[in-house]
């Protein structure tokens, strides 16, 4: 370990026992080291002690602020399609089919009545005509083993999965909707939205990708930037987050960009990266950031 | 009840939980801000953007991410956001109002102040986040994109120059 290093970790405390004893020793015979020590202890401590207090109007101010986006939050709550509403639709859906089958039983008592006498011979695939029954029972029986008349469950299951596709769908055109929104607020609901779906449509990627090439505000631009970062990352996605960096000169939309770039491992960007840490008009701490991105683009191996 | 805890519930909706967060980082949020621009009222209003930003996107937070982090990444985004907005910025010219002190302390503050404001911006920067901020080595490497190695590094650079800046302004 450097000796920078080492005195980094004995001033933070963060050196082993073992660790601090030996350069305590050392210390004891090196006094040019000790000087030096003593004074960044000195200037460490005096950082300490310049910390400012915060006050009661700033918690009030808070307190406040968070007050408001309580009852915001229930407002949203109240308009969002709730995950129980869905289910409550699969269960409504469930009950009807079970009610109609139940009510059709309802409708042929003395079907169900004659078939009860019938149970006790084996279930055979073709029946006969038992000399002994009346035609009626005769009918009853037909039409209580005809495939028609059973319940299937596999319709049930047919049916939940139209309605989950349906409200898939709908999500979606409220998504795309909310995106040609003229309220930014409406726009970062949409985004809010957008982000909450499992493998979204094509469509929808498309309008969040049109919503980061144009979108007016700033906002609006990084909610999609960390919205698309949560979807599949196809080769479209990638080149789209490049050519954004590219075309913007907004220093928070570079440093989300490039931050998102380095995570998603986007060798691609490094061109990008090192025109923007050359480019004296880009914002100091962007330009940083852009070198760091490339030392750590660069050593990922394909 | 960690941070990370705390924020999760948030992002579920338990919005009561973002008064544990806050009380937990409103004064190192709030010194993180003062050492990079004078004005207190300022460093008040951006502290709370922070927070506003962090229930506005509390969607967008992730489960298991150190909320350390991720709360830092929107300080810093609030601090583009001010420098975009208030292009004649002097950075660190004067000399932070820090609230009540004796005229020692004050004294002690401008000088350290002055020193810091003459910095350069990469040691400036990793300074306050392990201070203020109470980072570990392994979170200011990935909030600045630096190994843990560079880290210690940069601190132990950042002291020294620290030190010979605060010892040339508090003895002229």
């Amino acid at each position: 370990m450097l000796n920078e290093q080492i005195i980094t970790d004995y001033l933070m405390g963060h050196l082993s026992e073992a660790e601090r004893i030996v350069f305590e020793q050392r210390l004891t015979s090196d006094p040019v080291l000790r000087k030096e020590v003593e004074e960044l202890r000195r200037v460490w401590q005096d950082l300490q002690n310049a910390e400012a207090e915060t006050d009661d109007e700033m918690d009030a101010l808070f307190y406040r602020s968070l007050q408001g986006e309580k009852m915001l939050e229930t407002t949203i709550v109240a308009l969002k399609p709730q995950p129980w509403l869905t289910y409550l639709k699969y269960a409504a859906a469930v009950a009807g089919v079970a009610i109609t089958f139940w009510l059709g039983r309802q409708s042929a008592p003395t079907q169900i009545e004659y078939r009860t006498i019938t149970a006790a011979p084996p279930v055979q695939k073709s029946i006969e005509r038992p000399q002994s029954l009346p035609e009626t029972v005769v009918e009853a029986v037909e039409l209580t083993n005809h495939p028609k008349n059973k319940p299937k469950e596999e319709t049930i299951s047919q049916q939940i999965a139209t309605l989950r596709r349906e409200m898939k769908m709908t999500q979606e055109l409220v998504i795309l909707s909310l995106l040609k929104d003229q309220s930014a607020s409406e726009r970062l609901k949409g985004l809010n939205y957008a982000a909450a779906l499992n493998n979204p449509k094509p469509a929808v990627i498309q309008a969040l990708i049109k919503t980061l090439r144009e979108d007016e505000s700033l906002n609006v631009r990084l909610s999609t930037i960390e919205t698309l970062e949560r979807f599949k990352q196809t080769d479209e996605v990638k080149k789209v987050l490049v050519n954004q960096l590219t075309q913007t000169s907004e220093p928070t939309e570079q440093t989300t960009l490039i931050e998102t770039l380095v995570r998603m491992r986007v060798k691609e960007s490094l061109p990008i990266f090192e025109q923007l840490q050359k480019d004296e008009k880009v914002d100091r701490s962007v330009r940083l950031l852009a070198g760091s991105g490339i030392g750590e683009l660069a050593m990922i191996t394909d | 009840m960690t941070d990370e805890q705390a924020m999760y519930a948030v992002s579920q909706g338990d919005l009561d939980k973002a008064a544990i967060l806050y009380e937990r980082y409103k004064k190192s949020l709030l010194n993180f801000f003062l050492y990079r621009q004078s004005d207190r009222e300022n460093a008040r209003d951006l502290t709370q953007q922070v927070f506003l930003r962090m229930l506005r996107y509390r969607h967008t937070y992730r489960e298991g991410a150190s909320f350390r982090t991720w709360v830092l990444e929107i300080a810093r985004n609030v601090f583009f956001d001010y420098l975009k907005q208030n292009p004649t910025y002097s950075d660190l010219a004067d000399v932070p109002d820090m609230g009540e002190s004796d005229d020692e302390t004050e004294e002690q503050h401008q000088y350290l102040h002055n020193a810091l404001a003459q910095l350069p911006d990469q040691y400036r920067e990793v300074l306050l986040l392990s201070r203020f901020q109470n980072m570990s080595y392994e979170e200011i490497g990935q909030t600045l994109g630096l190994s843990v190695a560079n880290v210690k590094v940069r601190v132990f650079r950042a002291m020294q120059k620290l030190r010979d800046l605060y010892f040339n302004v508090s003895s002229e």
